[in-house]
């Protein structure tokens, strides 16, 4: 294809960037703890090393006296590279204290915890762990190796189960050598641990450390120097609200970081009520030949008259909050987008009639569901399946680099005919898009090929004729589903590509990966239009809101995190998760946010004011796909444990709704607590478990009718979770 | 956690060829464990992004890619490598064999099929909310789950065990309970069943154990869509017992599926109808193969079912025409079947079932057909069974056999027999039944524990009227069993034989010893195995003469054959032996008197070793030749001894032989006379 002599340039471009790219995010790191002379000198020491390296003596010398450096310290900087770079970086870890005051110290502090009233105890118990984890660097750093090792085997068992992982990443430094060019520990010592404290907690604190200022002065360092104590006035939390927002690798959301307003309502479609009259009928009736939906049409002649009645009455029912201007929709222009063209209106239509076909889901009447499996695929396994928005495609990507793109519907992939030929084609005809297409190139399947690496997600364009992939090469491609060719690649991330994902409006795209970073990108510019950085481990789940104004992403930090594609900030970060996040879903009034993550937890989040809501215990494993159905009354997820949940959504809106209008229930920050979450209503809530033979659930679906598609690649070597147990 | 230790790295170190000091290593060894696991923690990220759970050599290779080092590549696997284990000398080893593998097999093997493309199937998880039980979806409810109901029934009660998928339709129900008041209750079992269910029943047991036999086999239809979906193959026409065997929402309707086995048994039994019981019991073994199904809770009514149809007295209509015996012989395979499933410690299947049908078989009332089900149940338990419980009642047994088969029955003895004549006839089909039946099995069990030699009347002597059959039996089996072995048996013990060397010192070693060893071997195993299809001996004769007379053989080879043709016995001294033994002789005389040909020998390496050696070996030949040949000689030349004959018949050998054989023929008169004092003289 195209790209065969793509990989040798892909790899080295890659190279390159991120040996670049890693070196300034580092930099950037570096200044945030330290003042402004630090900063200074480092900055200098940088730039000093960069000439002495390219050998630009005169500049140097220049350089040097414009800085006015004394010249023995920049060369002893210069000559000892390593030294210098532990200077930077760690100086906040270099200490003289005796490696025997960190254990009685932290003794000392347990002891102080264990003691305090129970109001505060909960609240100042989220401190044990970032300051556990300080003195260990501190105790590694300063090589304390065996004290470290006691250290780690005494205080480390004792922490909560969901900072476990992250022990165990931190147990593996044992040395000064390893810490150096070690991701976690650049990210854990570049940003503070965050811990709120109520008012009357924090004073306890206080005078805790006053008190006994000789005898811990490790932990005071480690406080002031890593920990940003986030106190607000109010009552103390008890042990259900602190853990309910703890298990964060950084700690809760600072409340600032959540103040901001979200604009999470829908904006008034424009074109919805042009489309809902008389030119309907006529349009569709043109289209039906081609379309899948040609069965709709065929309703009769003796319903035509009673039709638009009809129609008007349903619409209103899906539309009201379109029509009404909701106060929370954020301005109709605030991001802009490109003119709908009349394919898109007339793909609305579709959907608006299709709709209208739809069967109200409920506990009362339960969707069916149609499962697509893979077999097969013990060669390449299958690595992401996605279904296009009207269920007419499925992409799915493979391990071995290949994406395929199966049709669900009885009309073939056909690909367009060469230029020479669409010339001669008479552009007026009715089914001037029929004939564009060549006829011989009909196929139930098609291959697209050219990433380098397994393929981890993919995206339908809204109007199909686009699709998006990512891949371990860390490239995204875009493709057309017209010429079935690869028309962009577009160069960006360094690291693998996780997710990507088309905006429900077309046009822009939000990609993330390993490299921490969320990309926001339009179709039409091979720069990333936006870049967030925030998160502290891989972003390994992005999602666009409804109304494609935000992106959410969940990533290994146990954060979500809101980000708004105008202003490009961060405005919502969601903490609560105990382990990574893989699956995200906006319900469909784009108030709400669903998560799923690695433990198969489901948490359901309120934007609006930045609370966690529920909590279910939905799977025993990760959880990967989450989809809400058309009429937003069911929630259903899927994941690695082979088993399809539906949730009775309603019902928990219903009761959200209620707490929301109630007195008291105020704008976000204002409250500094989170409302009681609701757990273990598992029970109560779960419609529908339906175990799949093996088949990890990889893309869940409700077509426009409610009809829920599942897919997946059926696994031999799975072991299915009541496998497990039958053997315990 | 799991570290590379120090040693590893030194043994590691070791296999390029580097000797490491002890600090080195233990610094390398922190260092590669922390490697190994930063890197495992990462590949961890691309497992699970490629929706696995678990690791597979590409996330290995995409995280060193990530980490700017390349990759190791030719180590991808798609499936996971298997470790082996060994452990010895109290250490415990786990290593990946890695097999040594022919390039040049490898480049001239047929390419190897392209692996099938991944395909795309489609089926419906849920109709309406409710799983269909088809092939594609899980068994509603696990095997697992069926054996943990009937072996702990409180399971249910007990909260968060209770973790299996309700059906729907009682789920609903009971959760609105739930909220009311939050009592845990087990629930009852639904035991009505479906419409669907009923009719699904219905067609499987009229299919089974109706009259219309087409049906049994045929297609048959049903009607309703649910009916369709939830049973699958009656959707696809597929054979009931088919059904029975595959289907997996049939947990529901097993009791009575069971009860009606164990009823039909109960009514067939007594009315003889012997066409039916062999439905019946395939049916059940239809249920028994079917992998969703757990039929522990139901193994009371199945099993008296199955030994009804072994050990009843009368199956069909007419005991001598029918064949009721395979019918036993199925019920027995199908009980085997089911103790081999079952049988736990706690409810000790195997040995109720076994002490069931000895007690059957030592019984006297019990009938000769009633008898052989006992003995075929016991025989399908597998050889212990065999050995503990038939053998040792072979002589009874066999007495009994005799009666029948010899007398023509004892008649009186049989209170069920009811015409003296009939009655007769009849068990003497069944005698003949049981005594094939009893060689059949036990002699595999008495190949493998007695020992060797098969003496016949230490058989008889045993085992009575079976015994002549028996050993009869067992010497075929071992025959077969060595015969099939000996293509590769023949050749290393003719190469102990005839080997140019077999030591390093072959002047010192006694090599000669092991050549005669190696001779009485082969010598045995040609008396075991020799028939006239596969002519052992005259083919080994053959293999050894062309040695001895080849010039090129040296005299160790020859010494192996004269030993081995010794061996073999009179008949092969004479005809192969003695008209060799003049050219021998020469030979031996070149080597004994003038120290050797030298150059008729092209191995030897040197003059002076080689014919000391040679020296040596033709002073063994000589002591061979006149050992073996003194006894031939003795029975096939007639008095008087004469040494000019024997000179000029066998050349230099001839004073030796004479010799030996005057000698010979001295003792043995010497012999006579001394035990017949008072005799001749």
């Amino acid at each position: 294809m195209e790209n065969s002599d793509m990989p040798v340039m892909i790899s080295v471009s890659t190279a390159s960037v991120g040996g670049e790219n890693m070196k300034s995010y580092s930099s950037e790191s570096q200044r945030k703890p330290h003042g402004g002379p630090v900063l200074d000198k480092d900055t200098a020491v940088t730039i000093l090393k960069y000439l002495k390296k390219k050998n630009l003596d005169s500049t140097l010398e220049a350089f040097r006296h414009e800085a006015g450096l004394i010249e023995p310290i920049g060369d002893v900087d210069l000559e000892d590279n390593d030294a210098s770079d532990d200077v930077g970086v760690w100086s906040a870890y270099k200490t003289e204290t005796d490696p025997l005051d960190y254990e009685a110290t932290y003794n000392e502090f347990k002891r102080f915890l264990g003691n305090a009233l129970d109001l505060y105890k909960h609240e100042l118990h989220a401190m044990l762990y970032p300051v556990f984890l300080h003195m260990y660097i501190e105790l590694v750093y300063n090589g304390h190796e065996a004290k470290s090792e006691s250290f780690m085997k005494r205080f480390g068992p004792i922490q909560e189960y969901y900072y476990q992982q992250d022990i165990t990443k931190l147990a593996m430094i044992t040395r000064r050598e390893h810490m150096k060019h070690n991701d976690f520990l650049d990210t854990l010592k570049s940003n503070q641990f965050t811990v709120r404290l109520s008012r009357d907690a924090y004073s306890v604190l206080r005078r805790f450390m006053d008190e006994k200022r000789a005898k811990v002065s490790v932990l005071l360092n480690v406080v002031q120097e890593h920990l940003y104590l986030d106190v607000y006035e109010g009552i103390p939390r008890n042990k259900e609200q602190v853990e309910t927002t703890a298990g964060a690798m950084n700690g809760e959301a600072m409340q600032q970081a959540n103040k901001g307003k979200v604009y999470y309502g829908l904006p008034k479609e424009p074109d919805v009520h042009v489309n809902l009259d008389e030119p309907v009928d006529s349009m569709l009736a043109s289209e039906g030949g081609t379309s899948s939906a040609a069965a709709a049409v065929t309703t009769g002649a003796e319903d035509e008259a009673s039709k638009p009645k009809k129609k008007k009455s349903k619409k209103d029912s899906i539309f009201s909050k379109k029509t009404k201007n909701d106060p929370n929709a954020p301005p109709v222009n605030r991001l802009p987008l490109p003119e709908p063209r009349d394919v898109d209106k007339k793909e609305k239509l579709r959907a608006v009639r299709e709709s209208m076909k739809r069967i109200t889901l409920g506990p009362d009447s339960m969707p069916s569901i149609c499962f697509y499996t893979f077999t097969n695929t013990n060669v390449a396994k299958v690595t992401c399946v996605k279904i296009c928005e009207d269920t007419s495609l499925l992409a799915v990507g493979f391990s071995d680099s290949k994406l395929k793109i199966f049709t669900l519907v009885p009309t073939k992939l056909k690909a367009m005919k060469k230029a020479e030929e669409l010339t001669t084609i008479d552009k007026c005809a009715d089914d001037v898009y029929a004939r564009m297409m060549d006829e011989s190139t009909a196929e139930q399947q098609k291959q697209l090929v050219g990433h380098c690496g397994p393929i981890y997600c993919c995206s339908f364009s809204p109007d199909r004729t686009m699709l998006l992939s990512c891949a371990e090469d860390g490239h995204i491609r875009l493709w057309s589903l017209l010429t079935w060719t690869c028309l962009v690649i577009y160069r960006g991330h360094i690291f693998p590509v996780w997710e990507v994902k088309f905006a429900p409006h077309g046009f822009y795209f939000a990609s993330c990966g390993h490299d921490k970073t969320v990309r926001l990108w339009s179709t039409d510019q091979n720069q990333p239009q936006r870049l967030y950085a925030g998160h502290l481990s891989d972003v390994d789940c992005v999602e666009f809101h409804p109304n494609s104004n935000y992106v959410a992403s969940g990533s290994s930090d146990r954060t979500v995190r809101l980000w708004d594609c105008v202003s490009g900030s961060c405005v919502r970060v969601l903490t609560g998760h105990k382990t990574s996040i893989h699956a995200l879903a906006f319900s469909n009034d784009g108030r709400y946010l669903a998560s799923g993550s690695r433990d198969g937890d489901l948490m359901l989040w309120d934007l609006a004011r930045a609370y966690l809501l529920a909590r279910l215990d939905a799977h025993s494993s990760t959880v990967y796909s989450l989809c809400f159905s058309r009429d937003g009354n069911l929630l259903a997820s899927g994941g690695l444990d082979c088993t399809l949940k539906l949730w009775d959504y309603a019902k928990l809106a219903k009761e959200f709704a209620a707490e929301s209008s109630a007195p008291g229930a105020a704008t976000p920050g204002t409250t500094p607590h989170n409302p009681d979450v609701r757990m273990g209503e598992e029970e109560l809530l779960l419609l529908g478990s339906y175990p799949t033979k093996k088949t990890p659930i990889i893309e869940l679906h409700f077509t426009r009718r409610n009809l829920l598609v599942g897919a997946g690649a059926f696994d031999g070597a799975v072991v299915v979770a009541s496998d497990i147990s039958a053997k315990k | 956690m799991a570290e590379f230790s120090a040693e590893s790295i030194k043994v590691i170190a070791e296999s390029i060829g580097i000797v490491l000091p002890d600090h080195a290593a233990k610094e390398l060894s922190d260092d590669v464990t922390f490697r190994v696991r930063h890197i495992i923690q990462d590949a961890s990220k691309f497992m699970v992004h490629s929706k696995r759970d678990k690791m597979l050599t590409w996330d290995i290779d995409h995280t060193l890619k990530s980490k700017n080092v390349e990759p190791i590549y030719g180590f991808r696997a798609a499936e996971s490598i298997p470790f082996r284990f060994a452990s010895g000398g109290g250490r415990e080893l786990f290593f990946n064999e890695e097999k040594e593998i022919e390039l040049g097999d490898l480049v001239n093997a047929p390419v190897p099929k392209v692996p099938s493309d991944a395909q795309l199937k489609v089926h419906w998880l849920a109709i309406d909310g409710i799983q269909p039980s088809i092939p594609e979806n899980p068994p509603p409810i696990g095997k697992d789950l069926q054996k943990r109901d009937s072996s702990d029934p409180a399971a249910k009660i007990i909260p968060g065990t209770a973790a299996h998928p309700q059906p729907p339709q009682t789920g609903k129900l009971r959760k609105e309970l739930k909220t009311e008041e939050m009592v845990k209750i087990k629930d009852l079992a639904t035991h009505e069943l479906s419409v669907e269910q009923q009719l699904y029943y219905k067609e499987i047991t009229e299919a089974c154990v109706g009259a219309d036999e087409a049906r049994r086999t045929a297609s048959f239809s049903t009607s309703t869509f649910r009916t369709k979906i939830l049973f699958f193959n009656l959707f696809f026409g597929l054979e009931a017992l088919q059904s029975l065997s595959s289907d997996p929402g049939l947990h529901q309707m097993l009791p009575r599926l069971c009860t009606f086995i164990a009823e039909g048994v109960r009514v067939n039994v007594v009315q003889k109808n012997l066409a039916l019981l062999i439905y019946l019991m395939r049916m059940c073994k239809a249920l028994l193969d079917n992998s969703s199904l757990s039929l522990e809770r139901y193994l009371h009514e199945l099993i008296p079912a199955v030994t009804s149809c072994m050990v009843s007295k009368q199956l069909c209509n007419r005991p001598d025409v029918d064949n009721h015996w395979a019918l036993r012989d199925f019920a027995a395979k199908l009980l085997a079947q089911m103790c081999r499933a079952f049988h736990t410690s706690a409810n000790q299947l195997q040995t109720r079932v076994t002490r069931m049908l000895t007690k059957a078989l030592t019984s006297d009332s019990t009938h000769l057909t009633g008898k052989y089900g006992a003995i075929t149940g016991i025989a399908e338990l597998g050889m212990d069974c065999i050995k503990n419980f038939l053998i040792p009642l072979l002589k009874q047994l066999g007495e009994k056999l005799r009666s029948h088969l010899e007398t023509g029955g004892p008649g009186s003895m049989h209170p069920y027999a009811s015409g003296q004549g009939a009655s007769s006839n009849a068990d003497r089909v069944a005698a003949v039944h049981i005594q094939t039946l009893l060689v059949k099995s036990c002699v595999s069990a008495l190949k493998i524990c007695r020992n060797l030699p098969d003496v016949l009347d230490q058989y008889r002597a045993e085992f009575g009227f079976l015994g002549p059959a028996l050993h009869n039996g067992v010497s075929k089996a071992r025959a077969q069993t060595a015969a099939g072995k000996l293509h590769e048996l023949i050749p290393a013990v003719t190469s102990c034989m005839v080997s140019k060397q077999l030591c390093n010192r072959p002047d010192v070693d006694n090599h000669w010893a092991l050549r005669d060893f190696a001779a009485k071997l082969l010598a045995q195993m040609c008396r075991a195995f020799h028939t006239s299809a596969n002519q052992l001996q005259t083919r080994v004769t053959r293999m050894l003469t062309k040695a001895l007379t080849s010039d090129s053989t040296h005299l160790t080879g020859k010494y192996g054959a004269i030993t081995g043709i010794a061996e073999l016995g009179m008949d092969c001294i004479k005809n192969f032996l003695i008209p060799l033994l003049k050219q021998l002789g020469e030979k031996l005389r070149s080597h004994l008197e003038t120290g050797g040909p030298g150059s008729m020998h092209p191995y030897a390496s040197g003059q002076g070793a080689s014919s000391n050696a040679d020296r040596v070996a033709a002073v063994h030949i000589q002591t061979l030749l006149v050992k073996s040949c003194v006894s031939a000689l003795k029975i096939c030349r007639n008095l008087p001894d004469v040494l000019d004959q024997y000179r000029a018949e066998f050349g230099f050998l001839g004073p030796a032989l004479h010799n030996g054989v005057s000698k010979a023929r001295a003792q043995t008169a010497a012999g006579k006379v001394q035990r017949a004092p008072g005799g001749g003289f």
